[in-house]
């Protein structure tokens, strides 16, 4: 007999490929799931900014000014004058059924009061439980009411005879300009499945590596998959981590050229940097997901741990709500999640293309999540060999 | 007589599947963890990453190009915004973007040289403001803070001008700002981020906790018994609707303490809006879990060992946050994905929930939601019943 001469990496590798078409769940976790989700944010979130958002309106006044008023909160393209309503608490039931999110009240008067100079009030009400909805219905209703405001303002002058531009100066001296940097159209779908899809896809990661070594454990086969490996616990990972890195990889380099390329999200500068971070986003949660089964060598409870902080990981990404606005006991944590760098280089070096050199530091800590496994690599080697935790 | 001793038998029957699987809950280090680490330290672990609710003190830096006494009370007033800090003033933009760069702010605020000269010439002016959209808060805060300051000046400015022509105080306001506008937020009226999020994680939390958990005790007592059962056959169940009963009666009542914790007590440990009493939210907790508890039962046939329904299942948690319509408008979700969502127990229950308990809803004001819940829990029920029936069906079969 002939000895096998394939370094011990080699056979694990086409050991696990084996393995991999054993079983359905392997190609559901690593390929349909995922091609899963790209297909459910690219459809849900195909409006990109939410339109024809519902509002109501009181009108106590019913005069050509609250009427015309009225008209052109309806014809903007945000919103939508959704009802009409004779009483306050009406319109509030409603908002507290999320029948509308928003709802402006016009008071008795209005025409009369503001052509004798009495500065009569408008009240608006927003609903802020509905956080997007009530926050971009606020931002309209202010902008619509501005302008309102400033059309009644210009005729009076325009009476006067003052010219349009003469009066403009005077109404609005100081013109607030504000931009957005990336994102100019303020597509939610830009802003959602850039880090919602990689963050789906390291939750992904996370479960089938721990998987994948976990039920070795279960089965007790971890025996032969290091004997295969010519007893070297670094070939053995090698090995059997390759063939999900590939498929992941591509996955992730799926996602990115879809988003980039055929749904032309902005972009500026190279979409290799954005395949470089994918990458090494697909690495990093490797290193971590070995970190997770090697402190609960156990499949079920390793399961269970790498799934709580898959799903904690979306929110300390920061994309939400900024890892500086937390207590800053919690922020220290954000430093075990590689989506917040990924999400870090993203946002730097891709969104508003500042020079990569800025942002050597999230490289390097991405690289160092490759070795946080030193730190059960013993505890873990020893798992494999003598199988003394619980199977079940 | 004879109806006395079937009620007794059935209640017993009941009542030995009921214990049977709470003991098998309390063996399970897995369920365990989930049920009761996921579902009670979860809600904590959130609370606490939420706990600030607002952003206050946003760093910008300010290039100041003008420099003079109008720009410098411009960039005061921004600076004593809420939202904004002025934390460097940058003698350029690119001094500015360098800051940008680093992390150090989170939007620039530029005001050109000509802006005093302009407004004493009468001519338009421009403020422009740069902010990350990447992080939706930061925009928002550097949105909100400028424009309300240029639009104060603005009037200021205005109300000045009118009056150097001989109008009076009042007559030069109501020429400026011939309608007020005063805008109030109804419900959390902080616009608190935790008050928004939390409310819909908490219900998420339970139903998944629930789901996956019964999945796991699903998959174990099938890799456990020889014939990889979903329900061992033994002689003396008689009925699909005792076992049925028993073990949801053991879900529910152990998810009845984990939902009014979650529902009732981590809303008020954390100062969320909370309209709930025990009371009320009883009325709504019951219609949720009975039918989370059954769609959990029934999709566990589904989930052959036990790992299965953390591997399929947990992915499901965002988008059925995102598909519930508490972010993402429910007006403008895709008719398909909200057909799907009816499906979910979380969709109804994060709709019922925000509400009842973050807006003041009473339990007639939420008709549909608990319509809908009452009919899945039907639904569920019945699906249940049919697949457990066949699955006792089918170990009777390789029993013979």
């Amino acid at each position: 007999m002939r000895i096998i001469k394939s370094p011990g990496w080699k056979v694990v590798f086409m050991r696990e490929l084996r393995r991999f078409v054993s079983r359905p769940i392997y190609v559901l976790m690593t390929i349909i799931l995922p091609l899963g989700f790209l297909l459910f944010y690219s459809t849900f979130l195909n409006e990109g900014y939410p339109e024809q958002l519902p509002l109501g309106v009181i009108d106590h006044d019913n005069s050509s000014l609250s009427r015309n008023i009225i008209r052109q909160i309806d014809a903007t393209q945000q919103t939508k004058v959704a009802a009409r309503y004779l009483h306050f608490t009406d319109a509030r039931k409603d908002m507290q059924q999320g029948q509308i999110y928003a709802f402006i009240e016009i008071p008795g008067n209005l025409q009369k009061d503001v052509y004798s100079g009495l500065q009569p009030t408008i009240h608006y009400y927003y609903n802020q439980s509905f956080f997007v909805a009530g926050s971009l219905l606020l931002k309209d209703m202010e902008i619509m009411l501005n302008t309102i405001c400033a059309g009644v303002n210009l005729n009076t002058r325009q009476l006067k005879g003052q010219g349009v531009e003469e009066s403009m100066s005077q109404i609005l001296p100081i013109v607030p300009e504000i931009h957005a940097i990336g994102n100019p159209y303020m597509n939610y779908s830009v802003y959602l499945s850039n880090i919602l899809l990689p963050g789906m896809l390291q939750l992904m990661i996370l479960m089938t590596i721990v998987y994948c070594i976990g039920i070795e454990l279960k089965k007790s086969s971890s025996k032969i998959w290091l004997r295969d490996a010519g007893g070297s616990m670094f070939q053995a990972i090698v090995g059997k981590l390759l063939p999900y890195t590939i498929i992941f990889s591509c996955i992730g380099f799926f996602y990115e050229i879809f988003l980039f390329k055929f749904m032309h999200f902005p972009i500026n500068s190279s979409l290799w940097w954005m395949i470089l971070d994918t990458f090494l986003l697909v690495i990093a949660t490797e290193g971590v997901a070995i970190v997770m089964i090697g402190i609960v060598p156990v499949l079920r409870d390793g399961l269970c741990f790498a799934g709580l902080y898959g799903i904690l990981a979306f929110s300390y990404s920061g994309l939400i709500f900024p890892i500086e606005g937390m207590p800053a006991i919690l922020q220290g944590l954000s430093y075990l999640f590689p989506l917040r760098f990924f999400f870090k280089i993203y946002q730097n070096v891709v969104l508003n293309d500042i020079s990569p050199d800025f942002s050597m530091i999230n490289y390097l800590i991405m690289l160092l999540y490759l070795l946080f496994p030193i730190v059960v690599w013993r505890r873990l080697h020893n798992a494999l060999t003598r199988l003394d935790y619980p199977k079940k | 007589m004879k109806h006395t001793s079937f009620f007794k038998t059935a209640l017993t029957d009941i009542a030995e599947i009921f214990t049977e699987e709470i003991k098998h809950i309390f063996k399970d280090s897995g369920v365990i963890i989930i049920f009761f680490g996921a579902g009670i330290l979860y809600p904590i672990l959130y609370g606490f990453i939420y706990r600030n609710e607002v952003l206050r003190d946003i760093p910008i830096a300010v290039v100041n190009q003008s420099n003079s006494a109008l720009s410098r009370d411009l960039v005061r007033k921004i600076d004593a915004t809420p939202d904004l800090k002025v934390a460097y003033k940058a003698n350029t933009m690119n001094e500015a973007k360098d800051l940008f760069a680093k992390n150090e702010v989170h939007g620039i605020v530029y005001i050109p040289a000509s802006f005093s000269k302009d407004l004493c010439k009468g001519k338009q002016t421009h403020v422009f403001a740069y902010s990350n959209i990447a992080t939706m808060l930061y925009f928002r805060g550097v949105y909100s803070a400028v424009n309300f300051v240029c639009l104060d000046f603005d009037e200021k400015i205005q109300v000045a001008n009118l009056e150097t022509k001989g109008l009076t105080v009042q007559q030069a306001k109501a020429t400026a700002t011939p309608i007020l506008r005063e805008g109030h937020p109804l419900y959390n009226s902080n616009s608190g981020f935790a008050s928004f999020l939390l409310p819909a994680a908490l219900i998420l939390i339970i139903q998944q906790t629930l789901v996956i958990g019964i999945g796991m005790l699903a998959g174990t007592a099938r890799e456990e018994n020889k014939y990889h059962q979903l329900i061992p056959y033994q002689r003396k169940y008689h009925g699909t609707l005792r076992i049925v009963t028993g073990k949801a009666l053991a879900y529910f009542i152990i998810y009845l303490f984990i939902g009014i914790y979650n529902l009732v007590l981590i809303p008020y440990m954390f100062q969320l809006p909370n309209y709930f009493t025990i009371g009320s939210a009883l009325q709504f907790l019951v219609p949720f879990l009975l039918a989370s508890v059954f769609f959990g039962m029934g999709i566990s046939v589904f989930f052959w060992v036990r790992e299965t329904s953390l591997l399929i299942y947990l992915c499901t948690s965002i988008p059925l946050l995102l598909i519930s319509g508490f972010s993402w408008p429910a007006s403008n979700i895709p008719i398909f994905w909200k057909m799907i969502s009816y499906f979910f127990p979380s969709t109804f229950g994060i709709q019922g929930f925000l509400k009842m308990n973050s807006m003041g809803a009473s339990i007639s004001q939420i008709n549909f939601e608990c319509m809908g819940l009452c009919i899945e829990a039907g639904i569920y029920f019945i699906f249940t019943f049919f697949v457990y029936r066949w699955q006792i069906r089918q170990s009777e079969i390789r029993m013979r």
